[in-house]
């Protein structure tokens, strides 16, 4: 099938293929030369080749419909271990077509519970004659050790800018764009060495424009209009905070857009204020704070309104 | 259509919920009353409104084979006419061998009002005093009986249904019904009924016509009961500057602290009208919020106690002054926009799991990452069909994207899907 979404396309089939990832791909590529493989434990930040690397593997491995081979579980929307447990025994159940095994990916294994994970153990002792366990996390640390200590750990590590700007600049190549370097830069900046995420900025863009600038870019990787991010802030300064929480409401509602994609631009935006720069600082600092309290919290609109009366406070002084 | 709470009314007397003990005092009772050992002649079955009374008396009836004679509210009982149908039938049956027995029933003797019901219930005290048929006499509040006619009666009590015990019930009906409810909507109703079965299968009939219950829902339907109940605790909190008193405002509702926090973050600006009071009191909130997010992601259920202390005391100390005039508290914008947004975020959960099963990654981050890059790639409405087909889009998550050309969009994807399966055909046919 044509793979449209480009972060597809582009993935890696080979192992060999996986960039910037040098100690694990040759780790990985000695068990497909051996036929087998231990159960493994893949940590690291999101978007630099965990779940390529697991479905390369398999791929390798199985060749030819290794997907009846694979399967794949994200821990954070399966709803509890008994789901997951559920459907690993289903998956267990029949014998391996090939390789004499089969392989499980577990994603965001990190968004388990201490006693959803013992009962992941349990699931992997029962089935380790028949299924390798792949546990995918972005903190090894958040995994009990008892799994830690039956899976080989492979620590991926973040991208440098070199691989990922190399990446983006041959899908561009492929794909017949031009791109200039501050836009390269800003795609570099805002995706934050997740690999996959400058990906689907670049491809983004490429909706915009085949000639990338970083007006471009930046058009394109923002889901509200810029305009009335600054309405937003301006309110709030003004200590308008009414207002500017029904204007908060009308964007959530009207975009959909998701508390962590407006913060991160309410963060560019003030840097375009005209206000003293040492208050940009501050308010960067609050921002900083309420992103954190929304990947922390429950409920992102009691912590952006929480933002906005800060920012009532800041501006009134 | 039918009511779910005749549809679902026990029909044997294992099936009432709760009040074991009470239900088998009632058998037995009964049963002492036709081998004529029973001391009184009239049993008081007391208690709050749907708790199974009536429901425990007729099933017992079938049980044992019985018949009912039934007065309640709704008819006129004054002294004659309770002489007429209960008075007629006390005196009949009995000691007659092969004859059917019968339990008179006597629903609401509470409800038997000196005035319009003239006469009624001197005439009861008459007619328990000769009868030879059990008599059960069903009351929400036997305080409101004269004490002489209490005085005549086996007083025995239902208990207020346990809301585990509702909730227990509302399941099994939400699974026979085919309806998906979520579980903590479910439990809202529990919560909100307040013991009562019947009002709660009431509220689960009239929120599931749809086939689905949803949180938002159900929050809708407590606002509506207690309102009063929040304003206090509101009122309470923003007004006090003693962190105990805060403290136990909320210790009467019997409300989840995600409801109560956007209560509070409603109507603290209308409030603290003070930019600082402000923000110290939405800095509570947001860290009350922080707990309640690690309790959501770890089951740490102990940190709820400092949520509360945050959403309550927090809130209280954070006014460096007081706002004495009254303040109308308003109904969170929050659940509003739950209730708008729900067709949206059903399509969007719903498109953020095709995504994921095609991207190898978590719906939220489907929801988060690929949805704006489909929007954008949407543009072209080539592009858009050839992306629809990809990913396996109905038109009505086509709408999400493209509300005005998903019906044309739509229909080139089937084409491309239809095509990509034949050449598929034709490829495995050649190999
Ligand atoms: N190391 C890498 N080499 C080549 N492509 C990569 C690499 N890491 C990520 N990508 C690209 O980003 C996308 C997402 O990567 P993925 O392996 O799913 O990340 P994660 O580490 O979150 O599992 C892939 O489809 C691929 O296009
Ligand atoms: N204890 C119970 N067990 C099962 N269903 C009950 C119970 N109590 C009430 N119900 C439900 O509520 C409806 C009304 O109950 P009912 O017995 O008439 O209550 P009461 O007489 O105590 O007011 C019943 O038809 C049934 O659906
Ligand atoms: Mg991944």
């Amino acid at each position: 099938m044509v793979e449209e979404v480009w972060v597809e396309k582009y993935r890696p089939k080979k192992i060999e293929e996986i960039v910037g990832q040098e100690e694990v791909t040759k780790r990985l590529s000695t068990y497909v030369e051996a036929g087998n493989m231990p159960n493994m434990l893949f940590a690291g930040p999101p978007g630099i080749g965990k779940t390529t690397a697991a479905l390369a593997l398999a791929m390798e491995l199985f060749g030819e419909g290794w997907e009846a081979n694979f399967l794949e579980l994200n821990a954070s929307d399966e709803r509890g271990i008994d789901v997951v447990r559920g459907k690993i025994k289903e998956f267990a159940r029949t014998k391996a077509l090939r390789g004499g095994f089969k392989i499980i990916f577990l994603d965001e294994a990190d968004a388990l519970t201490k006693d959803a994970q013992n009962a992941m153990r349990r699931s992997m002792e029962r089935y380790s004659s028949v299924c390798r366990f792949i546990l995918s996390c972005n903190y090894s640390s958040k995994i009990i050790e008892p799994i830690q200590s039956r899976c080989a750990l492979f620590r991926f590590r973040q991208l440098r800018e070199d691989a990922i700007r190399d990446r983006l600049s041959y899908i561009s190549g492929k794909e017949g764009l031009t791109i200039t370097d501050d836009a390269m830069e800003l795609l570099l900046l805002s995706s934050e060495g997740d690999l996959r995420r400058a990906i689907n900025m670049l491809q983004s863009s490429s909706a915009i424009k085949k000639e990338i600038d970083a007006e471009v870019v930046s058009a394109a990787t923002s889901v509200v209009m810029p305009g009335e991010i600054r309405r937003l802030i301006e309110l709030a300064m003004k200590g308008e905070f009414m207002e500017s929480r029904k204007l908060l409401r009308e964007l959530i509602m009207g975009y959909g857009v998701a508390g962590e994609d407006l913060i991160a631009q309410i963060h560019r935006e003030v840097f375009r204020l005209s206000v003293p720069d040492e208050m940009k600082i501050h308010l960067a600092g609050v921002i900083g704070e309420y992103e954190f309290r929304i990947v922390e919290g429950s409920n992102e609109i009691i912590q952006l309104e929480a933002m906005l009366a800060q920012f009532a406070l800041k501006g009134g002084k | 259509m039918r009511l779910w709470v005749e549809k679902y009314r026990p029909q044997r007397l294992d099936q009432i919920a709760g009040n074991a003990t009470s239900v088998k005092r009632l058998q037995a009772w009964v049963e002492e009353f036709r081998r004529g050992e029973a001391e009184k002649k009239a049993l008081l079955l007391h208690g709050p409104p749907g708790s199974g009374k009536t429901s425990a008396a007729y099933a017992l009836a079938r049980e044992l084979g019985y018949d009912i004679v039934e007065t309640n509210a709704s008819d006129i009982r004054t002294k004659t006419n309770i002489e007429r149908v209960v008075g007629t039938a006390s005196k009949m049956g009995g000691l007659d061998p092969g004859q059917k027995g019968r339990i008179l029933l006597v629903d609401e003797v509470d409800g038997i009002h000196g005035r319009s019901d003239f006469g009624g219930l001197a005439a009861i005290k008459n007619i328990i005093r000769k009868t030879r048929e059990p008599i059960v006499l069903l009351a929400n509040d036997p305080w409101a009986l004269p004490a002489d006619f209490r005085g005549l009666c086996e007083a025995l009590q239902f208990k207020r249904l346990d809301r585990r015990l509702v909730l227990r019930v509302l399941k099994e009906i939400s699974a026979k019904e085919g309806i998906a409810a979520d579980e903590k909507a479910l439990a809202t109703i529990a919560t909100n009924a307040n013991g009562d079965l019947r009002a709660a299968i009431n509220d689960l009939q009239s929120l599931g016509q749809g086939g689905r219950i949803g949180v938002e829902d159900s929050a809708s339907l407590f606002m509506r009961d207690s309102e009063e109940g929040i304003f206090k605790v509101l009122s309470r909190i923003f007004k006090t500057e003693s962190c105990a008193r805060a403290r136990e405002a909320v210790y009467d509702l019997d409300e989840d602290p995600e409801t109560i926090l956007h209560w509070l973050a409603e109507n603290l600006p209308r409030e603290y009208e003070d930019p600082s009071d402000l923000a110290r009191g939405f800095d509570s909130l947001s860290r009350a919020d922080l707990f309640l997010g690690r309790i959501k992601k770890r089951q740490s259920w102990r940190l709820l106690g400092y949520a509360s202390d945050l959403m309550t005391c927090g809130v209280s100390l954070s006014k460096r002054r007081r706002y004495h005039r009254f303040t109308r508290y308003q109904y969170p914008a929050f659940f509003a926009m739950l209730a708008r947004t729900r067709a949206k975020r059903d399509l969007t959960a719903a498109v953020s799991a095709k995504i994921s099963r095609r991207c190898h990654v978590s719906t939220k981050v489907a929801a988060q990452e690929f949805i704006p890059l489909v929007r954008a790639l949407f543009r072209d409405p080539v592009r858009a069909a050839r992306l629809s087909s990809y990913f396996g889009f109905e038109q009505r998550e086509i709408e999400l994207f493209d509300p005005d050309r998903a019906k044309e969009i739509y229909g080139e994807a089937q084409k491309i899907t239809a095509e990509r399966i034949t050449t598929r055909g034709v490829q495995t046919a050649l190999f």
